[in-house]
């Protein structure tokens, strides 16, 4: 199998690598979207300077979303191929992806309380992203719960994988329901409604935060590795003792 | 006047508060993960040495 290439001492060299790269064009990336966010773009005609949240706000709800279904993905190609690599992807991603949430929520009520008038609605938009941050939590104490890492990803996979129904709901919850929060501008069938001189410092963001996550994972992917390799001689030095004791 | 300063001065103050939550939480992302890899890259470097 073409997974069996992926040994941890070659994702380890792999990773060293990629990471420092991944960091600088990073590093590129968020200061030119601040840039472009803070500086070039044009106020909105209604919303005044609070239009600017939107580059912090927006791309972190995307990502949320978009680290879940990645991490969604890997569960279930760790069940198909039975690769660790893929049960410790899902566990290095989660904290980035519940961060973005915590980002999202929390930038969404400082953007909500000056234009909306209230910084919190039981509305399908917001309670389905909060239930998202609660499945993100739960995941990792589940997988910490166990003693046997092994059984805590497995039973991570699962919660993944049943969570993920949360993710069209969130997406389409504007569409379905009524909700105060606006409906989708960017990604809809109708093309997107935001003009380039605003979509510029958008996407720009948008990246910055893909461009954050890519370099988050491969530092905590390594961190899972190393640890697996540490329990692993720790566990050999153990049985070597007891037998030499013996 | 004063009510348009004192609008424009609290939508500053979110807008700060905004960019400020994500500065901390990408920082505090990046910290921890600074600190793990320090530590787990000398652990397994002392065991691989023994």
């Amino acid at each position: 199998m073409i997974f069996s290439a992926l040994t941890p001492s070659k994702t380890i060299n792999f990773l060293r690598k990629m990471s420092p790269w991944i960091g600088n064009v990073f590093i590129i990336f968020l200061v030119v979207g601040l840039y472009y966010a803070l500086v070039r773009s044009p106020i909105d005609y209604q919303q005044g300077e609070m239009v600017r949240v939107m580059y912090v706000h927006v791309p972190a709800s995307w990502w949320c979303m978009s680290v879940y279904v990645f991490m969604a993905i890997c569960a279930a190609l760790g069940f198909v191929t039975k690769h660790p690599l893929f049960d410790l992807t899902v566990k290095a991603s989660a904290p980035v992806g519940a961060s973005f949430t915590v980002i999202s929520l929390i930038t969404g009520s400082l953007w909500g309380l000056p234009m909306w008038g209230t910084w919190w609605v039981w509305d399908a938009r917001l309670t389905s992203v909060l239930i998202l941050l609660i499945l993100y939590i739960g995941y990792i104490v589940l997988v910490d719960a166990y003693k046997d890492s092994d059984q805590g990803l497995k039973f991570g996979n699962i919660l993944i994988l049943l969570g993920a129904v949360n993710i069209p709901i969130i997406k389409w919850s504007v569409t379905w329901w009524t909700t105060l929060h606006q409906p989708a501008s960017f990604l809809r069938l109708r093309g997107n409604a935001i003009h380039p001189s605003m979509l510029m410092p958008l996407l720009l963001m948008a990246g910055a935060y893909g461009l954050f996550f890519l370099w988050m994972l491969s530092r905590r992917l390594e961190i899972e590795l190393l640890r697996r390799k540490i329990t692993a001689y720790e566990s050999r030095q153990n049985a070597y003792s007891t037998v030499t004791q013996v | 006047m004063k009510a348009v300063f004192s609008d424009v001065s609290a939508h500053i103050f979110y807008l700060i508060a905004a960019y400020g939550v994500a500065f901390i939480i990408f920082t505090v992302l990046w910290l921890v993960s600074w600190y793990q890899l320090k530590y787990v890259r000398q652990k397994h470097a002392q065991l691989t040495l023994k």
